[in-house]
């Protein structure tokens, strides 16, 4: 919907449409939505809101330090929460939308049942392990379900994972030495990329839910993050030992380029790998350049902020007149 | 399924709405490359502005120094805008410019001096709220105008919170809110302008709403409604839930009315029913019904960035909701399930009353 909408402003903006004649156009766009429309996103809010709710509900209960309860009641609390989230999956068919917001709540209920295993057996392990745990077991839920906030949901466990597990590591004395400080970026990097490329090629082959662009943008913005983090490190480090790290930050920039500016032309992505190069090249020449704040030459650095950015919208100016696919 | 240009232009020229060539899609207008633009300009004005400060000039030693630089450098922010309506490069200057200006204005305003001379909080809060509100009327850029929005209302809340006026601030940022944004399409001649300024409102709404609450003492008992010998006290918790939930219902009502539903119709009832539920249950989980009224305005302008906001809001507040110790998990927990099943049963009796909704049918292939 929001594409045609920032069409229409665009247009009337720039006097080719009459703002008297707005809201008649947004009406046809189908951006300002009709009866049948406000059903459908109020039966969709009330459905997602409630199962939200019930779901941290559960979690809450478990989470509050029972005395009067023992472990079997709340492992069944938990465990027959699941069990109904799937009954009523197997009811409705996997294609309902409520299946799938049956689907997402169980995923949360399985989260609250291990914890509740860690809470009750104190198992020693670690909190890395329960979020990777966590993710596997939801898998074929996140298989069957063919909802993108489900697949989200998972990456994003997979993701803090990954975090909690540098965090345990890195500090420690011998395993700490055996990886560089950049290890969880490259891994992170390696997770999200891969998850980028997949779903980008599932998308050319899939169905209806893999159509819109937010979750890859989501997923990009993240890839261009962590790069960006890489590519700050080398420019501030700026030695030999990150050159590593330089050449993987630039690897994404081309890629990104490749991808989004001559397959498939995303002006978000190519948005984000802009404001990157922004970034890490004039902290570069800072770095280069600069030795304080009192340093004259920080208003060069200063200048070639506001260069660079403006040449960067310039160009996706261009892109963007370029004719649409 | 969103249209293409072509046939959404074609589809308008069909029905006389425009006519001629469709133009040239502009880059510039798209939030994305404005947030790029933005983070730049942000960056050159740290550098800038640690340059200034770097060189302790005269100027920068007393207050009436360092507001005179910062009106001197938003003066040449406003120049700049003036000639960068059509060029990035003066646009960006300006943003430096008026981001240093703002810094400079903030420094003079919260900042001690070496003869001692320091301002109280709450007098430099409504001070620099007053500044940001002129700089988003004065500074044509909608980059500015959000950012400076986002201010002035962040900083009116905080002087007035000072003073037990929080919940009035929280309360006229959902007014000013739910009023831009349903008016976007009517008020076209200015839109650019209230939209970065709704946009840079509507994003501080969730926060305040919760920054508020925070800061709320709790009730001395229950059932304390917050009355005192002198009339009402602004700080009782429920008042916040209130004018939020009263902005919500009258937002809801409105969007109704322009769907064609008569004042007694059945499905306004309804709306109206669901609305006044929301503010209930903001009543224990504060930021519910800020987020819901972002959620239902996003939605009914086809605005997706303020849908996610409405939407990221309410996992937020759920989330603030489980540290909040006004409550234990075991009442929060009852809270939560009784809120989702009745949004649950709400759902069944919609479907029983109304019928289920009607498909989605592809209308843009």
């Amino acid at each position: 919907m929001s594409d045609a909408r920032n069409l229409l402003l665009e247009w009337a903006a720039r006097g080719a449409l009459s703002p008297a004649k707005l809201e008649a156009a947004m009406h046809l766009g189908g951006v300002v939505p009709d009866h049948a429309r406000w059903r459908r996103f109020v039966d969709s809010l009330l459905l997602w809101l409630g199962a939200a709710l019930l779901g941290t509900a559960l979690v809450f209960f478990l989470a509050y330090n029972w005395d009067a309860m023992g472990r079997y009641l709340k492992f069944a609390l938990a465990e027959g929460a699941i069990v109904l989230a799937l009954g009523g999956v197997l009811w409705r068919g996997v294609d309902a939308p409520a299946s799938k917001a049956l689907l997402l709540a169980a995923s949360l209920f399985t989260g609250a049942l291990l914890a509740l295993v860690g809470q009750t057996y104190q198992t020693g392990a670690d909190p890395w392990e329960l979020f990777a745990v966590w993710a596997l077991c939801i898998l074929p839920w996140t298989l069957l379900s063919r909802l993108a906030a489900q697949w989200l949901l998972a990456l994003g466990l997979l993701n803090l994972s990954v975090l909690l597990y540098y965090q345990t590591f890195l500090g420690f004395p011998l395993l700490g030495a055996l990886f560089s400080p950049m290890a969880p970026c490259w891994v992170l990097l390696g997770l999200n990329g891969m998850a980028l490329a997949v779903w980008e090629l599932a998308r050319l082959r899939g169905g209806d839910w893999l159509k819109p662009r937010w979750p890859l943008q989501l997923i990009g913005a993240a890839v261009m993050a962590i790069a960006t983090v890489l590519g700050l490190w080398a420019a501030i480090d700026a030695g030999r030992e990150s050159l590593t790290e330089a050449l993987g930050w630039a690897g994404c920039i081309a890629l990104v380029y490749a991808v989004y500016r001559r397959r498939q032309r995303d002006l978000f992505m190519l948005a984000m790998a802009a404001l990157s190069v922004v970034v890490v090249v004039n902290t570069w020449l800072g770095r280069q350049l600069v030795e304080s704040f009192s340093d004259p030459r920080i208003l060069l650095v200063s200048a070639s902020f506001l260069a660079s950015s403006t040449l960067a919208a310039r160009w996706l100016q261009r892109v963007a007149h370029e004719a649409e696919p | 399924m969103t249209p293409r240009p072509a046939a959404l232009w074609a589809r308008l020229a069909a029905a006389g709405l425009v006519e001629g060539e469709q133009p040239v899609p502009e880059a510039g207008r798209r939030w994305y490359v404005r947030l790029m633009l933005g983070a730049a300009a942000w960056l050159a004005a740290i550098t800038l502005l640690g340059f200034l400060v770097s060189l302790t000039f005269v100027l920068l030693k007393s207050r009436a120094g360092l507001l005179g630089t910062g009106m001197v450098a938003c003066g040449l922010a406003y120049a700049m805008f003036q000639r960068g309506r059509t060029s990035h490069w003066h646009a960006q200057l300006g943003l430096a410019a008026s981001f240093v200006g703002q810094g400079l204005m903030a420094w003079a305003l919260f900042g001690s001096f070496d003869n001692g001379d320091v301002l109280r909080d709450t007098t430099a809060s409504l001070w620099m709220a007053l500044i940001e509100a002129l700089l988003t009327v004065a500074l044509p850029n909608s980059i500015n105008r959000f950012v400076s929005a986002q201010f002035a209302v962040g900083l009116l809340a905080l002087a007035a919170d000072d003073q037990g006026l929080g919940t009035l601030v929280l309360g006229g940022a959902a007014v000013l809110t739910a009023v831009l944004w349903l008016n976007e399409f009517r008020w076209f001649e200015r839109a650019e302008a209230l939209r970065a300024i709704g946009f840079g409102v509507a994003s501080s709404l969730p926060g305040l709403a919760l920054a508020v609450r925070q800061n709320m003492p709790p009730p001395a008992a229950p059932g304390d409604l917050g009355l005192t010998l002198n009339g009402l006290d602004f700080r009782a918790p429920w008042l916040a839930s209130v004018l939020v939930g009263a902005v919500l219902l009258a937002a809801v009502l409105t969007l109704c009315r322009r769907q064609g539903l008569a004042a007694g119709a059945r499905a306004m009832g309804l709306a109206g029913l669901a609305a006044v539920l929301c503010g209930m249950l903001d009543l224990k989980a504060a930021g519910i019904a800020s987020s819901l009224l972002l959620v239902v305005l996003g939605f009914a302008h086809g605005n997706r960035l303020l849908l996610a906001l409405g939407l990221l809001s309410l996992g937020g507040c759920v989330s603030w909701f489980y540290y909040a110790l006004s409550l234990t998990l075991l009442e929060k927990s009852l809270w939560l399930a009784v809120a989702g099943g009745a949004l649950l049963l709400a759902r069944t009796g919609l479907r029983v009353l109304l019928g289920p909704p009607p498909p989605e049918v592809d209308t843009h292939a």
